[in-house]
């Protein structure tokens, strides 16, 4: 009865605590945002909308603003947070909140079951929290948000339904499938928004006005940046661009070329009827990423005569966004050059990337390079200066040496050096001449395996002393001649289901290698459609491209059913049929054009499908399962497929760009393939194997003769320490330290614990051990009371003495110090993975005059372990305790191949350095480098 | 059956990892460690701590009921206990609310104390190690003072050769003893490893070697 009046008045106390801490405030106007307002975000698609808003004052103790959003003013739902620090405030004048329905309107594992209309708000609010999980409310908002879900592709192919629906398959699915559901703006379409702060006890304070907005689509900003270079002995007009920031919303870019007369004489600005002169060059679609864009356009090729005087022209781009409004550009920078003063291309090639899960093709570009990071001169005397240096390097060649050639500006050699470890230093020394050198010429050149000299191709770079920071500064890096800092490479790579090649992956001239990744199909975004109130599902139109002809516009489309793709099909032949028919009514060869290509697309596209041999291996299948399992295959095979280019340029305009890189079959398609072996890891597969057989012969040789095992003075004393604890009537503890049931030094702790139990049910006193992770615990208790049963001492056994106490690291030190002062403890354990409370452990143990033996393979507590404990079990003892004190033959063997393999171990050792001082490191670098 | 069914769940588990480690292939990678080890270690991680309240509860229920020395203080346990939980479940977690007042004015001074003590534990400790009481000690007295001095201004003052001989000790004779540490470790942790993987090792399941 005490006891629950105690915890009923602890409960009283502090529901009084919290409820004085949320004292209601009647004042509903205070903190309340008065300057709110809701904008069309300029140049973009519609999709849209800019908050802004003027920041509570810190008074005000705000650590949120929550955000919402409603298509009606009469229930607005929250769609985001502002988190800002209570202290501090907000420091800028507005906050702004960019809307563009990025962050989920619906999230599996944080959105309510519930509609719940907002806390601490008026009675006739319009606010409520989050948008629940209720597929019904969610249908309201299909026509006036773009609503898709990310679902992940598993659940997609098995949960999703068929249903049918007239002469129609629907595909429905359970709303709870989805793991988030996003609701972008449309464009022309009313919104309402208001947000309001939320004080750091959790009270809402109260909403701005409601304000509304309505999103445009507004035409692209002007504010390309292109570089133009007309490549004169090749006829080829070079474009690289810089996008505007709306650039997604951009659909075409096109190429054109104006007289320089028609810019504005004072501002060089481009007039407004800048295309009643210009020559279009080119349109492509935008299929290109966000980085970054190219286009070369050959004259010759194109069949477009360019003017003679090209000087006298200058390149424009304009671009158009998917409603038709335009913007256009010229070039800032546009430059007459012939091919020699393009960048060099290296060769290169492309294949999957060894040991990888198969979501990897690496570039290969050129060959090896090394250049300079930073140098120092390693003395006073300044008669040696040693390089840090970086390599870049590939798959396709090893490094086997380099050599570092240091060079006076004039260019006369000072000294040499190779370096046959890639250690990323050299130390090289300067003749008595040069002792002291400021200024200097680094040449480092590389020499692969299986060549017989330097390679050629090597870089140079200038190198300068500073004598402020006593640094040697690289002030330029030339690579096979050229200036790398005005370089660049860009990987163009094109999936098999895309319609071109893409840009994007930019990077700088040194760069050897590039790691695409091509992660496998996880999450699928799926645009919902419609709710079908009797299942109560989520309508979605899911369709999947397996295969595509792109020279000619083709695809093969498949929906997740058979019978709806045969449906589609036989639609596809309806069509087909009306389309000859609607021909056949006009006289013998007089049917629009347009009805022409419309039947001929139309045949050609159904053709490619019934004729795909993936199509026609699915239309064999049994069932379903393996029909829609064979398509998919095909799918993700092609889906995953990729080609590659490599452009270079000098970032204004000249570049080139080769041929896509071609495989052994002679075809442009790649694939990445996930390994079975990782193939660096052998070495210590073999090792390991080596390992087991040591221990056979180890067991083996136990078994025959006893063998001897080095005494450690730390296990042997046991006996001792428990004794002590018998003689003193005190009990003994066992701290199992830090670790988890991951590590292995927890399990080997266990192990020494079911020992030392043992020697405490025989002596017959007490053992203490605390624990601070509460998954050892279950075990702990396990291993002792089997050992207390073991000697016969089940009576002796309390689980009360194997205890959790924190999973923190100083309360539990904490509470562990306690109890050593507490229940004096005679005899104290420390076995396993420790950090920071070591000492604090010790040396409380140290002063209540405990017998302290420790044992750890955390490097950095060793030291405190053997200054403040009676006892240390230095790495591997630790490892070797239980074999030691359990005796058993098996174990002990273990012990003895432990000892086989470090001899090996150290042969290996001796035998690398030996070779290594010979210069021969192809044998230390058989060994893996973590 | 009682020790062989458990038994070969940690072989095979054991040879799981083996192959996860080795083989960098999707299967076991992706379907198998992310998709359903890692799920799987986060859904049992409550139940965890679940028995490790259980645990606390059911020690300090008991040392109330025994009387045991100090029982008085077992009141504290339970009374942070639910002052926490309830502060948590009632106030929220978020910045400035009860659990977070709690945590930044209770729980970090207590945890910033005891690890303040280290310092003085440090010295006492450094104490004890650099005695010289015989010609390791002296040796070990000596490293201590020249790594001690490069770390701090004076040392510089004192000989500018004073940051090199520390680099010197740093990275040649104490790399060595660490490496070899290390290396010892690394063995026992596979020896272990190995020990549990072939079942020689079995003390870990209770009742005998």
């Amino acid at each position: 009865m005490k006891k629950a009046m105690l915890a009923l008045g602890c409960a009283l106390l502090l529901t009084l605590l919290l409820s004085s801490c949320d004292r209601a405030n009647n004042d509903l106007s205070h903190g309340k945002i008065s300057t709110f307002s809701a904008e069309d975000m300029p140049f973009d698609d519609g999709a849209g909308v800019v908050l802004k808003w003027k920041p509570l004052h810190k008074s005000n103790r705000v650590i949120q603003y929550n955000i919402y959003r409603g298509v009606s003013p009469d229930s607005l739902f929250q769609i985001g947070t502002i988190e800002v620090d209570p202290k501090m405030g907000v420091l800028a004048p507005e906050l702004f909140y960019y809307d563009r329905g990025d962050n989920p309107l619906i999230e599996f594992e944080s959105s309510p079951n519930h509609i719940k209309k907002e806390k601490q708000q008026e009675a006739d609010s319009p606010l409520y929290g989050r948008v629940p999980q209720d597929p019904k409310l969610l249908s309201t908002f299909i026509g006036r948000y773009n609503i898709f879900g990310g679902i992940k592709n598993d659940k997609l192919y098995s949960k999703a339904k068929p249903i049918k629906d007239k002469d129609d398959i629907l595909t429905a699915i359970k709303m709870y499938q989805f793991e988030y559901i996003f609701a972008t703006p449309l464009p022309g379409q009313e919104y309402y928004y208001t947000v309001l702060g939320v004080n750091e006890r959790g009270r809402l304070l109260p909403a701005a006005e409601i304000t509304k907005v309505v999103p445009n689509d507004d035409a692209p900003q002007n504010n390309a940046v292109l570089f133009s270079t007309y490549v004169t002995d090749k006829k080829v007009l070079n474009f690289e661009w810089v996008p505007s920031v709306s650039s997604q919303d951009i659909a075409v870019w096109e190429g054109w070329l104006i007289p320089k007369s028609m810019l504005d004489t004072s501002s060089q600005a481009l007039p407004d009827n800048w295309q009643a002169a210009a020559m279009q060059l080119f349109q492509v679609p935008n299929y290109y990423g966000t980085g970054t864009m190219y286009h070369q356009f050959n004259s010759e090729a194109e069949g477009i005569a360019l003017p003679t005087n090209m000087e006298d022209f200058i390149p424009v781009l304009a671009y158009g966004d998917y409603s038709g409004q335009y913007a256009a550009v010229k070039a800032k920078n546009f430059r007459l050059i012939d091919a020699t003063a393009l960048p060099k291309m290296p060769e290169f090639t492309v294949e999957d990337k060894k040991n990888d899960k198969g979501d990897n093709l690496i570039v290969s570009i050129g060959k090896p390079a090394a250049f300079m990071v930073s140098a120092s001169f390693t003395n006073h005397a300044k008669k040696a200066i040693k390089f840090n240096y970086e390599l870049a390097e590939n798959e396709n060649y090893n490094t086997d040496k380099l050599k570092f050639s240091l060079y006076t500006h004039e260019g006369k050699l000072i000294n040499s050096k190779e370096e046959f470890y890639v250690d990323k230093n050299i130390i090289v020394k300067l003749p008595k001449e040069h002792y002291g050198i400021q200024n200097l010429k680094l040449r480092i050149e590389i020499k692969t395996t299986n060549t017989k000299t330097y390679e050629p191709v090597y870089t140079e770079q200038v190198v300068s002393y500073d004598p402020v920071n006593k640094l040697f500064k690289g002030e330029g890096l030339y690579l096979d001649g050229e200036k790398v800092s005005k370089q660049y490479f860009d990987i163009l790579t094109k999936g098999k289901l895309d319609p071109a090649f893409v840009f994007g992956n930019r990077t700088n001239a040194i760069t050897r290698a590039y790691d695409h990744n091509i992660p496998y199909e996880d999450v699928l975004f799926q645009p919902i459609t419609g709710y079908h109130a009797a299942s109560k599902q989520l309508l979605i139109e899911p369709q999947f491209m397996v295969d595509a002809d792109n020279d000619k516009g083709l695809s093969f489309v498949m929906p997740l059913f058979r019978d709806k793709l045969h449906k589609d099909m036989a639609d596809s032949k309806k069509n087909i049929d009306e389309l000859k028919a609607a021909i056949s009514a006009y006289p013998q060869g007089s049917a629009p054009d347009s009805l022409r290509s419309e039947l001929e697309y139309a045949e050609a596209n159904y053709n490619f499908i019934v004729n795909h041999p993936a199509y026609q291996q699915a239309e064999k299948a049994k069932n379903a399962k393996q029909w829609f399992k064979t398509l998919l295959g095909e799918r993700r095979k092609n889906q995953r497929s990729y080609a590659y280019k490599l452009l270079k340029t000098d970032g204004n305009g000249a570049f080139v760009i080769t041929d896509a890189y071609l495989n052994k079959d002679k075809t442009e398609w790649f694939f990445p393939k996930s390994e079975i072996v990782d193939d660096t890891k052998l070495i210590t597969f073999f090792a390991t194997m080596l390992f087991c057989v040591l221990l056979v012969y180890a067991i083996y040789h136990t078994r025959r003769r006893e063998v001897y095992i080095r005494p450690i003075a730390g296990l042997h004393e046991i006996d001792n320490a428990v004794g002590r604890a018998t003689e003193m009537g005190r009990p003994i503890m066992f701290v199992p330290g830090w670790g988890t049931l991951g590590d292995v030094c927890t399990i080997a702790s266990m192990m020494i614990l079911s020992q030392i139990a043992k020697k405490a049910a025989e002596f017959d006193i007490r053992m203490i051990s605390p624990h601070c992770d509460y998954l050892v615990l279950p075990m702990a208790q396990e291993i002792v009371q089997s050992a207390f049963s073991e000697v016969g001492r089940s009576d002796a056994f309390n689980q009360n003495d194997i205890f959790f106490v924190s999973n923190d690291q100083f309360p539990f030190c904490a509470g562990v110090n306690g109890i050593t002062v507490r229940e004096r403890v005679a005899t104290v354990f420390y076995m396993g993975y420790f950090n920071a409370e070591a000492l604090l452990l010790t040396e409380t143990g140290n002063q209540a005059g405990s017998i302290q033996i420790a044992a750890t393979d955390a490097i950095t507590q060793i030291p405190f372990f053997i200054t403040t404990c009676d006892y240390t079990l230095i790495g591997e003892e630790f490892y070797a305790a239980s074999a030691y004190l359990s005796r058993n033959p098996e174990l002990v063997s273990m012990l003895k191949a432990q000892d086989y393999f470090k001899l090996v171990m150290v042969i290996m050792m001796v035998v690398g350095t030996i070779l290594s001082t010979f210069k021969v490191t192809s044998f230390i670098n058989i060994f893996p480098v973590e | 059956m009682k020790k062989t069914v458990p038994l070969l769940i940690v072989i095979l588990g054991g040879l799981i990892f083996v192959a996860y480690a080795f083989s960098p292939h999707k299967f076991l990678q992706d379907d198998f460690y992310n998709k359903f080890y890692v799920p799987w270690s986060y859904a049992s991680a409550p139940f965890g701590a679940l028995l490790g309240i259980i645990s606390l509860s059911m020690m300090h229920s008991s040392k109330i009921k025994r009387r045991a020395p100090k029982w008085q203080f077992s009141y504290f346990f339970f009374i942070g206990f639910i002052a926490t939980a309830l502060a948590g479940l009632i106030g929220g977690m978020q910045k400035g609310g009860l659990l977070m007042w709690m945590f930044e004015n209770m729980q970090m001074p207590m945890s910033a104390t005891m690890f303040s003590l280290l310092a003085f534990y440090m010295a006492s400790a450094a104490y004890k190690a650099f005695r010289a009481r015989s010609l390791e000690a002296t040796v070990l007295l000596a490293a201590a003072i020249f790594v001690m001095l490069a770390q701090v201004p004076l040392g510089v003052k004192i000989s500018r050769h004073l940051p090199t001989i520390s680099q010197w000790i740093l990275d040649v004779p104490n790399l060595a003893s660490k490496r070899g540490i290390a290396l010892g470790v690394g063995l026992g942790s596979v020896a272990t490893s190995l020990k549990i993987l072939l079942g020689i090792e079995r003390s870990y399941l209770g009742g005998g070697d």
